[in-house]
């Protein structure tokens, strides 16, 4: 696989390249697994209850959830449009890069770690998997899915550095 | 004459004088268990995850309370280490406002009474 890079361009702009088909897939699957109804085990990990008391619990599930849950919508859908305009990079022989708003960076910053933890809440995922050498994973489809957890983290990474290192605007 | 002060009087929730004469130079608190309650602050907690980034939960805590790095870093440590924090402290409703903005960054974030 390339070496992803995120840009900021002086327009304001930010450009994700080095996508290769690797890449492509993993970053297509991300709005594409977040579309799925999710099982049980993984809306309680998204949206836990917030207290010990029910009826408040009750509350929050009518009132608080939903409004999440269409927030989450529309970041993976947002994802998912940007992602429908890559190009290829003249400047990387078989790679794609895709340009988007920089106000767009934080709708793929949630869309994958939600999709990271969608996958972990899936299959259980424990401290101890995330540590395990990336050579010791199997073909199994439980392992798999860790991978794509660990590749995943690397493109979070990206979104998270770039927001730190780019110039804060004065609130 | 004495004049009865309610500390938790129903509906007002602040100290008030009721016409009630109990003796002169006493003064009687009444608590009411379910304004009281309201009265009392609430810890935001968040839990630690397998799956969630050091480096991301040290960005949403800068981002949604404001935090300078190393508090948001010590925090991020708690939370790791220990297995949950009480990240911020106050009244019932800004604690569960900020129990959804961190739900919302896909935080493990619950609403718990301070000890008193």
């Amino acid at each position: 696989m390339t070496e992803l890079r995120l840009q900021r361009l002086p327009d304001g702009q930010y450009c994700l390249s080095g996508i290769d088909e690797g890449w492509e897939h993993i970053l297509t699957s991300v709005p594409a697994l977040l579309a799925e109804p999710q099982p049980p085990s993984v809306r309680e990990r998204l949206l836990p209850n917030p207290t010990t008391n029910e009826a408040a619990n009750r509350d929050w599930r009518e009132l608080v959830a939903p409004e999440l849950e269409a927030l989450w919508r529309s970041n993976y859908e947002t994802m998912a449009e940007d992602l429908a305009r890559m190009e290829d990079d003249p400047d990387q022989r078989d790679c794609c890069r895709v340009f988007f708003p920089e106000n767009h960076a934080a709708a793929w910053l949630s869309a994958i770690n939600q999709a990271r933890l969608v996958l972990g809440s899936r299959w259980d995922v424990t401290e101890e998997d995330m540590n395990r050498p990336l050579h010791k994973l199997t073909t199994h489809e439980r392992d798999h899915d860790i991978f794509l957890i660990r590749l995943l983290e690397h493109v979070e990474v990206l979104f998270i550095k770039a927001d730190e290192t780019w110039p804060r605007k004065p609130a | 004459m004495g004049t009865e002060i309610h500390i938790s009087c129903p509906g007002c929730l602040r100290v008030c004088a009721a016409a009630t004469v109990v003796e002169p130079g006493v003064i009687e608190t009444v608590t009411e268990k379910t304004k009281g309650d309201l009265a009392k602050p609430w810890n935001v907690v968040v839990q630690n995850d397998p799956i969630n980034l050091t480096i991301y939960v040290t960005m949403v805590f800068q981002k949604v309370f404001g935090y300078p790095r190393q508090k948001a870093e010590l925090l991020m440590m708690e939370v790791h280490t220990r297995g949950r924090a009480v990240v911020w402290t106050g009244g019932r409703e800004p604690a569960e406002h900020y129990v959804r903005v961190l739900q919302q960054y896909h935080l493990w974030a619950i609403l718990e009474q301070a000890e008193p």
